[in-house]
């Protein structure tokens, strides 16, 4: 499984990681991401986590690999 | 040969980061901004250089570079706007303020602005493209500068103050003189814009609208508890004007000007409109246009330079967006590209309020547009130009199209 982080003082609301990971990456109502945290065991939503994080411009995402 | 004495280069200023690229006037940026940016990239001694142009500044030539200076507003201040700073114009409200200033001022906007609100301008969007190209549709040929990525952010601008887009001409008449014209035309230009914000907060005060974002501010926005003061209202409407319309002008002509040049493209776009998204992120990093300026607050050393106090930065979003360390092949439009983290919409805390709303206007605008000008090509012997200037932006289009 992966944890996703985010560093909420860098994210700046460009709302790219849930325009590329629609399924993994929540907006909150201002276009921020609130997915700091979240635990992804479904393995098919591996990629759309990673393309989420690869386009980050504020490089707020990293992902946390963890054996399940 | 250079007969003028050698400009004064400030003593901090280690002599190998010297440079002499002038970003705003230099002759080849009319021809073909993006390769001219290119080409200084390439040739940048280090990381951060010292132009000597524009009175001197620093550029900023990587893009983790830029990033660091744009989310670092502690250091680099947004007071200024622009090499050299101006004076006497109005105050831009976020934008040349600095957290946590900026902030206050700010949240109250990325909400109505947000994601999750885009249902509104996408619609209207829609609307207005076919409007625009309603008039022009039989003609065959058109400058769609003139014909549409003019007069559509015009428009929406109009719907967003909730004024009348009756007025999208008159309206467009004064961008031109604010932005092209000479001082005095700009003091006038300024002074109509003004006056037409003045009477619309005077009218949202008694007739608030439902959907504007000014009727929005004037009667729910509040900053330290209390009600926006008019002084502020005017400020936020002057940012919008010159914020949401060359920028969303210049992008979306960059994306027709791209399709219009290369045959097929027109056609994939509208077999695959899941592509679509991707191409706009594709548009907005190759195309970047706008060049964000932040001044230093204080002495330090940063990167490998000694920075001095109130020492100027260009924090270029075109040449973060071009630079080869983060994008390989950077003048290649590949829509297919792994990781698109471009900064077209700047970064840190200033990031463009108005991104989602760019982003609707060009995507429900391509939408729209693309079926109704089967085979859109540039007429043929047309060059196309660019207006010179630290906004980057196609002169005209010239195009024309079958029935
Ligand atoms: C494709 C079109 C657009 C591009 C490329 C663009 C680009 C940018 C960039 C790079 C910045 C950051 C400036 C800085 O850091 O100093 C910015 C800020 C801003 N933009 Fe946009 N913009 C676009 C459309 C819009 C629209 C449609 C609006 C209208 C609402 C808008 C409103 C703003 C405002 C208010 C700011 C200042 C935000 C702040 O200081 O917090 N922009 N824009
Ligand atoms: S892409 Fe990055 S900056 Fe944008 S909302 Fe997601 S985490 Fe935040």
């Amino acid at each position: 499984m992966i944890i996703i982080h985010v560093d909420t003082a860098k994210c700046s609301g460009h709302a790219r990681c849930a325009m590329k990971g629609p399924d993994v990456y929540e907006l909150d109502d201002d276009g921020f991401c609130c997915s700091d945290g979240k635990i992804v065991t479904d393995e098919a939503l591996r990629t759309q986590a990673i393309h989420g994080m690869k386009a980050c411009p504020e490089r707020a995402i990293t992902i946390e690999e963890r054996e399940s | 040969m250079n007969l003028t004495a050698a400009p004064h280069v400030p003593d901090h200023v280690d002599p190998a980061l010297v440079v002499d690229w002038d970003y705003q006037r230099d002759e080849k940026l009319s021809q073909d901004p993006y390769a001219r940016y290119a080409e200084w990239i390439a040739a940048a001694p280090a990381e951060v250089v010292w132009t000597t142009a524009n009175g001197g500044h620093w550029m900023i030539m990587r893009n983790a570079a830029i990033v660091d200076a744009l989310q670092s507003p502690e250091l680099f201040s947004s007071k200024h706007t622009a090499i050299p700073p101006r004076a006497g114009s109005i105050k831009l409200i976020p934008e040349e303020l600095d957290p946590p200033e900026h902030t206050k001022y700010r949240s109250i906007l990325n909400r109505r602005l947000g994601p999750k609100m885009m249902k509104f301008f996408d619609a209207r969007t829609r609307h207005l493209a076919n409007a625009l190209i309603d008039a022009v549709q039989t003609d065959r040929e058109a400058d769609l500068m003139d014909a549409l990525t003019i007069p559509m952010p015009c428009s929406l601008f109009l719907e967003m103050v909730g004024l009348s887009t009756d007025r999208t001409r008159e309206f467009v008449g004064w961008k031109d003189e604010l932005f092209k014209g000479g001082d005095a035309e700009r003091a006038a230009a300024q002074a109509k814009i003004v006056g037409m914000l003045e009477e619309t907060i005077a009218d949202k005060r008694v007739n608030p609208g439902e959907f504007d974002l000014m009727s929005f501010l004037i009667h729910e926005g509040r900053v330290d508890d209390k009600p926006i003061s008019q002084e502020d209202l005017m400020s936020y409407g002057f940012l919008f004007f010159i914020a949401g319309l060359d920028t969303v002008t210049s992008l979306m002509t960059s994306c027709f000007a791209y399709i219009a040049q290369r045959p097929g493209t027109q056609e994939r776009l509208l077999a695959e409109p899941r592509s679509i998204p991707d191409f706009v992120e594709e548009m907005l990093r190759r195309y970047s246009v706008v060049n964000p300026v932040r001044t230093a607050t204080q002495d330090f050393n940063w990167r490998g330079v000694r920075v001095r106090k109130d020492d100027q930065f260009v924090c270029s979003t075109v040449i973060a967006d071009l630079d080869p360390a983060e994008f390989s092949d950077p003048l290649k439009v590949d829509v297919e590209r792994a990781e698109n983290r471009h900064l077209g919409f700047g970064g840190g805390p200033h990031r463009c309020v108005g991104s989602h709303l760019a982003r609707t206007e060009l995507m429900a605008t391509l939408q729209e547009v693309l079926p109704r000008l089967p085979n859109l090509r540039i007429k043929p012997g047309a060059q196309l130009t660019y207006t010179p200037g630290s906004l980057l932006g196609l002169a005209s289009l010239p195009v024309a199209w079958d029935d």
